[in-house]
């Protein structure tokens, strides 16, 4: 799985960059023109962009190879060790940080924290009622800790303003 | 030249006691807990730190840079599960002595060499970053531009086999930087006709995502593995002897404290070689190799003096150059920049309070940890016990908070969660994301240095090899390019390979 990601997304990479390089003229536009090339709001971009394509070229030339050596998987130089992740969890972490962004603003944070991070801990495989006091307790250690301690301010809930 | 009483006086305020204080504690606690390194609670509380005095968010940051360090020996030793990599050498002696009942002995030895590491380290960064940043000082913008060059290279070389992906993520963090209104010509790139992307794509999001996100999603998504036990027997009361047993292997000492300084110079290699080199350099120094792995105290000293002798070094590129080595340090100079602070040459001109300060604050760090170790040492090793998948949750709420608070607005948020499956996906591929947060951060020194160069010769290239200091940058950027080359053109000596 990890040489078909590290494939997509080199490929991603490179057709990114060659789409920004041949659009570069449309997509960096402003007041400036008739600049010296050297002086250019284009000439950094365009640079970085041939470093992605080259490296993207190389990488991808390299996990061919690789794959035609038929060795097992390159050691992991990533940060985050990613082996076992399951995807379902993966999509319900990822709906949880999305939903995190939509609920707040319409129930408050920490109502929001509760059904989320129980919803998440019980999809993760722990029990219900362990889950929902995992959360009661981490939605108020989050509460006294951010909004109480560093004065973090989340909008009023609209569901508030709703009701009257 | 340091002056301690300018260094510690500026420790002499409540917030940024409190502040080392429980930096310490909370790097500890993260050197523990299984699966989160400090790069990720450093991500999350950066946006916490835009409150406090900049020493105090340096303070709280610095506790828990040093603090994983510590923490990480402690459950190398006692349960044989190192919280981060440059750990893993501390585990190879110091769980065999943990398992014949030495487990206080190991753990003495171990807090007592990261000590000496972490104090020396802090002195010599003291002594040096000032001369460093009076020469860098005389840099002008084709020196600047080719010191972050070489910065970069020197990430991309770190990564060895993966070298090209590692390139080709610092050109995807330096055009991710070029997004916003450029400053020199008030042109619009990659904007797309959003207000918000005018003024850039923020730090703090991208990197909470890349590092808190992605971390987030494989804990929670990962089948937690089977605990390993603690020992039954108790720790014991600390003794001074042990404490002081470091001292009787004096050359294996001082040879960890040169490894782990000079590569937590060098961009982008981390403490994780250097305790791999300071280990196994003792191991052939050794007149009784074959002990190794077996228990040996020597090991001990040469990993974790290694593995804490790389915070100062890692601080001085930042300090005298405004170039951070790591990720790690990538983020502090987010504090800096947020209180309108600029690293680099001036900043011993400028903020003494704080450069000094940055240095006691590294000494004081390390004692406060040692104190809580040396008495709380079990206690705090029972956190490696915790469910993987509460973790998960818990960090995937801060990741949020974090984002949400960068910007005071769901903008964070949406950007830390784009930035997060990019991080999860690129793990999975094991492909690196450090070298893009790298890219990001040095985006800016690059392109204005560059720009300015290339203004003042009015287009002319030469103008790299004319200035002498730039001269010498060039050929260590064009040799720390070439040296693989060299290396495999070369024909290899039969014990490497053997290797």
């Amino acid at each position: 799985m990890s040489r078909a990601v590290a494939r997509g997304l080199c490929a991603g990479f490179l057709g990114v960059s060659l789409v920004l390089g041949l659009r570069l003229d449309r997509w960096i536009s402003g007041s400036e023109s008739g600049l010296a090339w050297y002086e250019s709001a284009r000439l950094f971009p365009l640079l970085a962009i041939t470093l992605v394509a080259l490296g993207a070229l190389a990488q991808l030339l390299r996990l061919r190879g690789a794959a035609r050596a038929a060795g097992g998987d390159d050691e992991a130089d990533a940060e985050v060790d990613a082996r076992g992740s399951r995807g379902p969890l993966v999509a319900a972490g990822v709906a949880g940080l999305v939903a995190m962004a939509l609920l707040t603003g319409w129930i408050g944070f920490v109502p929001s924290v509760v059904v989320v991070a129980g919803l998440l801990a019980h999809a993760a495989g722990l029990g219900a009622r362990r889950a929902l006091v995992f959360a009661l307790v981490l939605a108020t250690l989050l509460h006294l800790v951010f909004v109480l301690g560093f004065d973090v301010w989340f909008p009023a809930p609209r569901v508030l303003e709703l009701i009257g | 030249m340091f002056d301690p009483l300018i260094g510690f006086g500026a420790l002499a305020s409540l917030p940024v006691m409190l502040a080392l204080l429980a930096g310490s504690v909370l790097g500890i606690v993260i050197g523990i807990l299984p699966g989160i390194g400090p790069g990720v609670a450093i991500a999350m509380l950066l946006p916490m730190t835009y409150g406090l005095p900049p020493l105090a968010g340096l303070g709280l940051l610095l506790g828990i840079y040093v603090g994983a360090y510590y923490g990480g020996a402690v459950t190398s030793i006692l349960i044989k599960t190192p919280g981060e990599a440059s750990s893993i050498m501390t585990m190879f002696d110091g769980h065999p002595m943990a398992q014949r009942g030495e487990a206080e002995r190991a753990l003495s030895l171990a807090f007592a060499s990261a000590l000496i590491g972490g104090v020396f380290s802090a002195l010599v960064l003291g002594l040096v970053a000032g001369p460093v940043s009076g020469f860098t000082s005389r840099f002008g913008a084709a020196e600047r531009c080719l010191a972050a060059l070489l910065a970069l290279i020197f990430i991309a070389r770190a990564y060895q086999k993966q070298f090209a992906a590692a390139a080709m993520m610092i050109g995807v963090g330096l055009l991710v930087g070029t997004v916003g209104i450029d400053s020199m010509s008030n042109e619009y790139r990659f904007t797309f006709g959003l207000t918000e992307l005018q003024s850039g794509l923020p730090l703090v999001p991208i990197v909470i995502g890349l590092f808190g996100v992605a971390q987030a999603l494989v804990l929670i998504s990962k089948r937690p593995d089977a605990a390993v036990a603690l020992p039954e027997a108790p720790l014991g009361r600390p003794r001074l002897a042990h404490f002081l047993e470091p001292f009787r292997y004096p050359r294996t000492l001082l040879r960890s404290l040169l490894i782990g300084t000079g590569i937590g110079v060098l961009p982008g290699i981390g403490s994780a070689l250097s305790t791999t080199l300071a280990y196994f350099a003792a191991k052939r120094q050794s007149a009784d190799p074959q002990s190794f792995g077996q228990g040996n105290p020597e090991g001990i000293v040469a990993a974790e003096t290694a593995n804490n002798a790389n915070s100062g070094g890692a601080m001085l590129t930042v300090l005298a150059l405004g170039i951070p080595g790591d990720a790690i340090t990538a983020i502090m100079m987010g504090v800096f920049i947020v209180h309108g602070i600029v690293p680099g040459p001036t900043l011993f001109a400028d903020e003494p309070h704080l450069a000094y300060g940055i240095f006691a604050a590294l000494i004081a760090i390390n004692v406060v940890i040692l104190v809580c170790l040396l008495f709380l040492a079990k206690p705090f090793a029972r956190l490696s016990q915790v469910d993987p998948r509460w973790l998960g949750c818990a960090i995937l709420m801060l990741c949020f908070v974090g984002g949400y608070s960068s910007a005071n607005s769901m903008y964070g948020v949406w950007i830390a969660l784009a930035a997060g499956v990019l991080g999860w996906a690129c793990a999975v591929a094991q492909i690196p994301v450090v070298p893009l947060v790298l890219g990001l951060v040095l985006g800016d020194v690059l392109e204005s240095s560059l720009r300015q160069t290339l203004s003042v010769s009015e287009g002319a290239w030469s103008i790299f090899v004319t200035r002498p200091i730039a001269a010498v940058l060039l050929a260590c950027c064009v040799l720390a390019l070439l040296q693989p080359l060299w290396a495999r053109l070369r024909p290899a000596a039969p014990e490497e390979r053997l290797a």
